[in-house]
């Protein structure tokens, strides 16, 4: 016992028993910090980026996204320098006041955000033995923070800052420019790092006060849902400033509110600077950017500080004990039960209610869905029902393919093996998530369209609406199941701090809700507009068409990765079909963003304009081919350019002879029976232009369009459909898609002009088919398109001259 | 080297460790035997820093755990699922470990080629780890926790699904290591791997250090004459009425 009393003496005096000497182990290297921070950041990035075909296919959702999304990125980008135009004309006096009010309201959005996600990236480490045995706590933490800021660099920070950088273009003014860069980049990162100091406190004083689990998560939920009102109110509150500020009639000032603004908003005038609207900068302003500076040190001192206690405290929650929502010996019951996707579901259903937070992504859509309601509530009180009745339905179609569809591989985690080699069919478990999900859309979606018939809508309309949304509760869930699939998160991820869940990819997350928010929005707006409106019938068919498309190729997707898991791929006639015509829709909605976005862009007229624009068309074509190829896990092997032989040369004239033949034919018959024909938008531009465009034309049509039609309609569709169904109907099937995304460029009110001038595409694209189909060489159909091409424009054009 | 006074740990109503006395000298190789679900690989993250005891104190190489930047440059650590990543080749990740450790780079690159090379590795090496076996990946996590050449080795479960060849191997590793005098603190169910391996043994039962002693000591203590093997003294040992009834063999304690 005497020795249990020195020694506990000894610690109490800061000693401890067996104490060695210093000089009795080995010198230990001092690893510098700086060197362990910055590897732990790259060894961070380089994993979070590793899973390589997941990573290759984001990449082709992502580039498909941002090319859809380029005209309002420009818009965006557009409108910042329009608006430093402004400002340098003296138009925008109330700015400064608006931006003194608003800016804090913006920086602590940002900071709700980081401090929502800060267990993505400071708990969830998941070589911690390693790192937490290795080195300073204090240096892992920065190398943590370093990774993610590196990660939101490109889509954060870089966007911010092209922003300023365009306003103080329009401003004219480079002290505006390098002030305000410096100015955004030092907000964003106090925003993030306050977050995350935050965060963290908030965390660790949640779990300290020893509250058992369901309280702790039902405080984390507070929190979310307190900073998803936040958002929204915030964001409708914009929202509405901004549909009200219609610049010829309303001017800022008068929105702006009355009285001194904040004093930390004085950091406004950081981002105006050198424009007329701030001389200088005042004292007050100042004093405002460096309190704001100054938080960056200290909020990285106490995320450096706390999060270690964190990490110790994190495991002392009451996570061993046994789970006492199991409901032991109940035997289920139902119709159901009968089916093989009704076990597979029953089994789902049981295994969410047990474990809700497999599903706790859905807080993602109760903010987005939230923000709907919100915004018709502070925009104009009446229309709250027809708001909650909106986003009941967006949230319904959105949690119909969100809830449980979108991650149909990576849920079942370590499982997947089983079911794979299960007797049950790839289709039984499929179904049975979109039968559950089609249920939980359904059950929000019926009660919202209820509330929005409340609106005056007739009673064919509000039946139509209703027919429509009901049926794209299971478009939306089995879209989901091909996304998801295309994009699975296979990896355990962590989600609000505390649950050990499988996400799906955030990507996935807005992909789905874009889609099927895009699809859903576009067909109910059809529908009620009113008949007279020429494109209605055309949008609704071609919406009908690529709904379709997207929800069964989806499917067959989804079941085709499910069921040959492991193994090469069977051919499916159907879905190879779906993949031709959806590559082709995408390929065209691609052009049409690009196109615009280059009209956007492009100051000037004539010429080099139409060149720009002409080439910014058919990258976009050219995109959804390169996407395409990545998503699949080819490479740029699957493009078949060789140096033509004598054969191919043999090849390419007869294919001329026989495309222009067809022209010679198409022409007789058009004049011997005196059928309507319909013109190419573009050869009206060129009438008057002169030989200088034409041969520009020319040489357009032989270096950009015909390679890139060719590329996309032969190399990458023909390829591909002629895996799954013979040659011959591919090389048809391929003619009838390119005759058809050809329809809008021959627009003519007079369907019978249109089907006229499309039919000898469609032959003379049978020819090119046919030649790539012999020769597998690319070069040879794109010069006889090409060449074909500038014959039919130099018949048209160059008599006018 | 390992010095503990009633370490404990409770989770909520569970008490994971319970009491537990230890001391383990210089260059001693101690096992650290139990059931699954006994605490060693709570007791071991204890002894890591990674988790902070309810009650009572340790010690390693002369710090109390509760000083963990003191601690960490003294120990390696191989839980029982190594640390490694994917997205790394062998090479990259054993220089990315050097570099968290302040390894010069000359000595590093020589000490990850020579034990590459002992345990069979030097091929593999430029190969990403997710191509890697579970045994290849053991290999890398051991080559990672002793690259720094520290005092005190801590190993959860080392030979964790190897074949035989690579259990040998890595069994040899570490024998050659305790000759060099670093202290090991080895936890296992496995009871060749402790035959071979430790000059001590504990025994955890439900939280419990039952028992210490040399192999031999233990094997001794087994009462049944027809089979004196470590495993029926374990079996005995961890018997489930002799350790609830409270009343263990009194012959069996072997503590000082």
């Amino acid at each position: 016992m005497s020795d249990r009393q020195t020694s506990d003496e000894k610690w109490a005096a800061g000693q401890s028993p067996l104490s060695v000497s210093e000089s009795d182990l080995p010198e230990r290297p001092t690893p510098s910090s700086l060197a362990v921070v910055f590897a732990i950041s790259q060894a961070e990035r380089r994993q979070h980026d590793h899973r390589h075909t997941a990573t290759r296919r984001k990449k082709a959702i992502a580039y498909v996204s941002a090319g859809v999304l380029l005209p309002l990125l420009v818009g965006m980008v557009w409108g910042a320098y329009r608006f430093g135009q402004m400002v340098e004309t003296g138009e925008l006096d109330g700015l400064v006041h608006l931006a003194r009010w608003y800016l804090p309201v913006l920086i602590t959005i940002y900071a709700l955000s980081s401090m929502l996600d800060v267990s993505k990236r400071l708990q969830d480490i998941e070589r911690g033995a390693l790192l937490r045995t290795a080195v300073r706590d204090r240096d892992i933490v920065f190398g943590l923070v370093l990774a993610d800021l590196r990660e939101s660099a490109w889509y954060l920070f870089g966007p911010a800052v092209i922003l300023v950088l365009a306003f103080a273009a329009g401003a004219g003014s480079v002290l505006l420019a390098v002030v305000g860069t410096a100015a955004a980049i030092v907000l964003m990162l106090a925003g993030m790092l306050v977050g995350y100091a935050v965060g963290v406190g908030g965390r660790i004083i949640i779990t300290r006060v020893g509250l058992s689990g369901r309280l702790q998560s039902a405080l984390g939920g507070v929190g979310s849902v307190a900073a998803f009102l936040v958002f929204a109110a915030v964001g409708a509150f914009v929202g509405h400033t901004g549909a009200r500020l219609d610049l010829g009639e309303t001017s800022p000032a008068q929105l702006a509110p009355s009285g001194p603004p904040l004093p930390i908003g004085h950091y406004a005038d950081f981002f105006f600077v050198g424009t007329p609207l701030v001389d200088g900068l005042s004292s007050l302003a100042i004093a405002s950017g460096v309190a704001i500076a100054a938080t960056i040190p200290v909020s990285t001192w106490a995320t450096a500080t706390l999060t270690p206690r964190l990490w110790r405290l994190e495991r002392t929650t009451d996570s061993k004990q046994p789970d006492r929502s199991i409901d032991d010996g109940q035997k289920r019951e139902g119709p159901w039960l009968d089916y093989r996707w009704g076990h597979v579901a029953d089994g789902l259903v049981r295994r969410t209610i047990r474990q809700p937070r497999r599903i706790l992504h859905v807080v993602y859509y109760v903010i987005g869905a939230g923000y709907i309601a919100t915004s018709a509530a502070i925009i104009e009180p009446t229309l709250l029902p027809t708001g909650i009745g909106a986003a009941l339905v967006v949230f319904g179609i959105w949690l119909a393919g969100g809830a449980v569809c979108l991650n149909p591989l990576g849920e079942e985690g370590s499982m997947l093996d089983q079911l794979v080699l299960a007797d049950y069919s790839a289709s039984s478990f499929l179904q049975a998530r979109l039968v559950v999900g089609s249920a939980i859309g359904l059950a929000l979606v019926i009660p919202g369209t209820v509330l929005l018939a409340v609106r005056p809508l007739t009673p064919l309309e509000a039946v139509a609406v209703g027919a429509t949304l009901a049926i794209m509760v299971p478009v939306s869930s089995a879209i989901a199941l091909g996304v998801g699939t295309l994009l699975p998160k296979t990896e355990p991820g962590r989600l609000l701090g505390k649950f050990d869940a499988r996400p799906p990819e955030r990507l996935a997350i807005l992909v789905h809700g874009a889609l099927s928010t895009a699809l859903m929005a576009g067909a109910v707006a059809l529908i009620i507009a009113p008949p007279s409106d020429p494109i209605r019938w055309g949008g609704l068919a071609v919406i009908a068409l690529a709904t379709a498309i997207a929800a069964d190729g989806s499917y067959r997707f989804a079941v085709r990765s499910f069921s040959e898991y492991g193994r090469p791929t069977q051919p499916d006639p159907i879905y190879a079909l779906e993949l031709a015509v959806g590559l082709a829709l995408v390929g065209m909605v691609l052009s049409n963003s690009f196109e615009l976005t280059a009209a956007i862009v492009v100051p000037f007229s004539g010429l080099s304009a139409f060149t720009i624009i002409f080439v910014a068309a058919f990258a976009g074509w050219a995109l959804a081919g390169v996407a395409y190829l990545l998503a699949s896990g080819r490479t740029w092997s699957y493009i078949d350019v060789r140096r033509p032989t004598a054969s191919d040369g043999r090849y390419l004239v007869l294919g001329l002879v026989a495309s222009l033949t067809v022209y010679a034919a198409f022409i007789g018959i058009v004049v011997a029976f005196d059928l309507p024909t319909s013109t190419q938008t573009l050869t009206d531009e060129f009438v008057g232009g002169g030989l200088s465009w034409f041969l520009a034309l020319a040489v357009l049509v032989m270096l950009v369009n015909a390679p890139v039609e060719e590329f996309l309609f032969r190399n990458v569709i023909q390829k591909r459909l002629a895996d799954a169904i013979a040659e011959r109907w591919a090389i048809l099937a391929v003619a009838v898609i390119f005759a058809a995304v050809h329809i809008p460029v021959y627009f003519d009110p007079n369907p019978g002009a249109v089907a006229v001038t499309i039919t000898p595409l469609a032959v003379v694209a049978l020819v090119w088919g046919w030649l790539y189909a012999r020769t597998s060489n690319l070069v040879v159909p794109a010069l006889c398109h090409g060449l074909y091409n500038v014959v039919v424009f130099g018949v048209v054009i160059l008599p006018a001259l | 080297m390992i010095y503990t006074e009633g370490l404990t740990k409770r989770y909520g109503d569970i008490l994971a460790v319970d009491h537990i006395d230890l001391r383990i000298d210089a260059g001693t190789v101690y096992g650290f035997l139990g059931p699954n679900g006994a605490g060693k690989t709570t007791t071991m993250q204890l002894l890591t820093t990674l988790e902070t005891p309810t009650e009572g104190h340790a010690t390693v190489a002369g710090h109390p755990t509760t000083d963990r930047e003191a601690v960490k440059p003294h120990i390696g650590y191989l839980p029982d699922t190594p640390p490694v990543y994917d997205a790394f080749t062998g090479y990259e990740q054993l220089e990315y470990v050097a570099t968290l450790r302040g390894l010069d780079d000359e000595v590093a690159s020589g000490r990850i080629d020579r034990l590459l090379a002992r345990v069979g590795l030097s091929e593999a090496a430029n190969r990403r780890i997710d191509t890697y076996s579970q045994g290849m990946r053991q290999k890398v996590g051991l080559i990672q926790s002793v690259l720094h050449e520290p005092g005190v080795l801590f190993l959860d479960e080392p030979t964790n699904g190897l074949d035989p060849r690579a259990a040998r191997e890595v069994v040899d590793l570490i024998n050659e290591l305790s000759e060099t005098g670093t202290t090991i603190f080895l936890s296992t169910h496995i009871l060749p791997v402790v035959e071979e391996l430790a000059n001590t043994v504990g025994v955890l039962h439900d939280g419990t250090l039952l028992t210490e002693g040399t192999p031999a000591e233990l094997v001794q203590r087994a009462t049944s004459d027809e089979d004196q093997s470590l495993e029926q003294a374990f079996l005995e040992i961890t018997a489930d009425d002799a350790h609830l009834s409270g009343e263990t063999d009194p012959s069996l304690d072997t503590r000082p």
